[in-house]
Parts: C-alpha cells; structure tokens; sequence
C-alpha cells in the first residue's frame, strides 16, 4: 500500500488525482438529460417550431389579405348603397321645397341641418344653373338635395350631407387633388367626394358632361 | 447536433473541466454548460475535443470577468521562448503524493490542462498544441516548466525532511 511518502511516477500521481474526480450518478444523469434533448425529438420540436412559424406568418398574411379584401369589399358595397340611393332620388323627383338660382338664398333653407349646404368647386366647374333643392338623407344622415340644370337642359342633382370619417374616409378629398369615385347606377353617374368638409354626391345623365 | 456520449467521456469531460478550475461544482457547472452550446450546433468531427473547446473558452471567459486570468503570452512566454526539450520528458519524473498536490496546488491553468491531455487522454505535444490553439514549441515549454516546478517541490521537500532529521 503507497503511503504519502513513496514516489511514484508522475502519470500515476495525475492519474490517481483524477481518480478521485467523478460525476455522482445524479450528475450522470442531468447531463444525460441534456443529450437526451439533442435526440431526434429535439429535432422534430425544431421543425414544429419552424412549421409554427411560418404557420403564423402565412395566416397573419392571410389575415391582412382578409382585412384588406373585407375592407374594399365593404368600401364598394357603401359606394354602391350611396349611388343606388342617390339616384333613386334624382329619378323620383319629388318636389322641391325651395326654389330659386341664389344659392346663398337656397342654402338658407336649410337651417335644420347640422351643417351648411356650400357651392361645389368641382361640380361648378361645368355652367350649371341653381333650380331649387329639398331636405332628404344619404344613409340615415340628413342631407341636402339641390338641383340644377346643365347647359343642354338636363338635370343634375347634388346631394350634401355632413362628413363622419368613420363611415366615409375612403372617398375621395377633392382639395387633395384626388378625382371624384364613379358609379353607375340605375342608368345614372354618380360622382362622390368629399369637399371642404361635406360628402357631396352628384347624379346625372352618363352623356352630360 | 446529436450528443451521444458516453459515461467514461462524460468523466473525462468533467475530469478535464477539474483540471481547468479545481473546483467541483464549476467543473460540473462548465461541462453542463458545454453541453447545452453543442446541442445547438448542426456537426463537427471531433465531439470529444469540441466539448473541451467549450468547457476551455467558457473557462477562460468566466476568469476574464473575473480578471484574474493572464495568459502565458501575456506573461511573455511565446515561441521564440522555447527550449528544446525532448518530448518524453515526463517519464522519469518520480514524485510523492504528497510533492504532486502541492506542484498541483500552484500550476497554473495551462499546465494542469497539459498534464490532462498528457496522461489522461493521452494526447501528444502536437496534438495538445492543435487542441488548445498553441505552438509545439509553447507546449513543450510548458512541459519543461512543469518539470522544474516538480524537481523544485520534490528538492525543497527532500531538504525540508532532511533538516527535520537532523533537529531530532
């Protein structure tokens, strides 16, 4: 049996040093654990979280394809709504309950509404002629209906109503230089804009200028 | 990647990380630690001597924050430094247990790590060299510093046990 003092060769002596260091069967295992991790499953979950990820990307794609569509799909079902509505209206012609060619006279008519009827930029750009106007609505939101005639007699209606961005923010702002949207309803052309604050709608033939 | 190591390497691993820190639970601590980067690497050839890289680089880091490492480079050994010495120098050396933890007690990192690559993976000068990013010529060095701390150790052990035969 060696004692303290026999010499030994040195690669014993480090050999026997490290001997005396050993991972505890507990310790074994932790670090088996780890490798157990490295194993195929490892590699599945790896995959899985990849699948995920691109899963949520493409259905967040998807998503915004959804919303985008949805939104168009209810922006043209609105423009649809407001044309079919407008030129239902200009073709009814019910009777005028103001009459006149002063438009500031006409607009004074309209004192029961939230805002102030005004002359049209856009629409005053052709010769068109004041005849008179009505109280009526476009989607539930009180409305003016002036009428004027054009140069070759026809009759153009223009309708008025007060600007909530949250039902028209999609139309077009005539002061940003964007044209008026245009559709075609009940054999009609219908413009819509919005202009210094107020949605404005015309209707008219589609041949008039 | 894949670890499929096996208990004794596992040991070897650990004995390696003592070797380097001297303590237990870091050696335990740097071989688990090992373990966790190599798994989220794809391959490499040498699970073995990578496993080693780790436990060393994450060593050396640890001290770095420390700030108590100083390399040997820095301590102005390199290969210009190199004595020519023959690469079984270790073999003739014959040292008490006692002698060995003591040498053992103030060697410092690179040597314990050279010792471990020696006689427990069994590695040559060359071969130590490639694994630990040094010269043949460094290592040898080293080896010829080992020796002179063992003759050192063993003389003043010698003279101390002589000196207490004479007071009695």
């Amino acid at each position: 049996m060696n004692t303290i003092s026999d010499k030994d060769m040195l690669s014993n002596q480090v050999k026997q040093h490290f001997d005396d260091f050993n991972l505890s069967d507990a310790q074994a295992d932790q670090l088996g654990k780890v490798m157990l991790r490295s194993r195929k499953p490892v590699t599945q979950t790896s995959f899985l979280q990849r699948y995920k990820s691109i899963s949520a990307v493409a259905v967040l794609m998807l998503l915004v394809v959804i919303s985008f569509g949805f939104r168009e799909f209810h922006q043209h079902q609105l423009s649809a709504e407001i044309a079919s509505e407008v030129s239902y209206n200009h073709n009814k012609l019910k009777p005028m309950e103001v009459s006149g060619n002063n438009f500031s006279q006409v607009a004074d008519y309209f004192s029961e509404l939230e805002f102030s009827p005004l002359q049209s930029d856009y629409l005053s750009a052709g010769s068109l002629t004041l005849i008179g106007g009505r109280y009526c609505s476009i989607q539930g939101s009180p409305a003016a209906q002036l009428r004027y005639l054009d140069d070759n007699g026809q009759l153009v209606t223009l309708f008025e109503t007060n600007y909530d961005s949250r039902k028209f923010n999609f139309l077009p702002v005539h002061e940003k230089g964007e044209k008026p949207r245009v559709i075609y309803s009940r054999g009609y052309k219908v413009n819509m804009w919005i202009e210094k604050g107020l949605v404005m709608a015309s209707v008219q033939k589609p041949d008039a200028s | 990647m894949e670890l499929n190591f096996s208990k004794d390497q596992l040991n070897r691993l650990y004995q390696y990380a003592v070797a380097l820190c001297g303590n237990r639970d870091d050696a335990f601590d740097l071989t688990h630690a090992a373990l966790e980067r190599m798994i989220t690497i794809n391959q490499v050839n040498n699970p073995m001597g990578y496993a080693r890289t780790c436990i060393r680089n994450m060593y050396i880091d640890k001290i770095r924050k420390d700030t108590r490492y100083i390399h040997e480079d820095i301590d102005g050994l390199n290969e210009s430094d190199v004595i020519d010495i023959s690469e079984s120098g270790f073999e003739d050396i014959q040292i008490t247990k006692y002698s060995f933890q003591q040498c053992w007690s103030i060697m410092n990192i690179e040597e314990r790590e050279l010792l471990f690559l020696f006689f427990i993976e069994g590695y040559t000068a060359q071969e130590i060299a490639d694994e630990t990013d040094s010269s043949r010529g460094v290592i040898l060095s080293r080896v010829h510093r080992i020796k002179k701390k063992v003759r050192n150790e063993m003389s003043d052990t010698q003279h101390d046990d002589n000196a207490g035969g004479l007071e009695s």
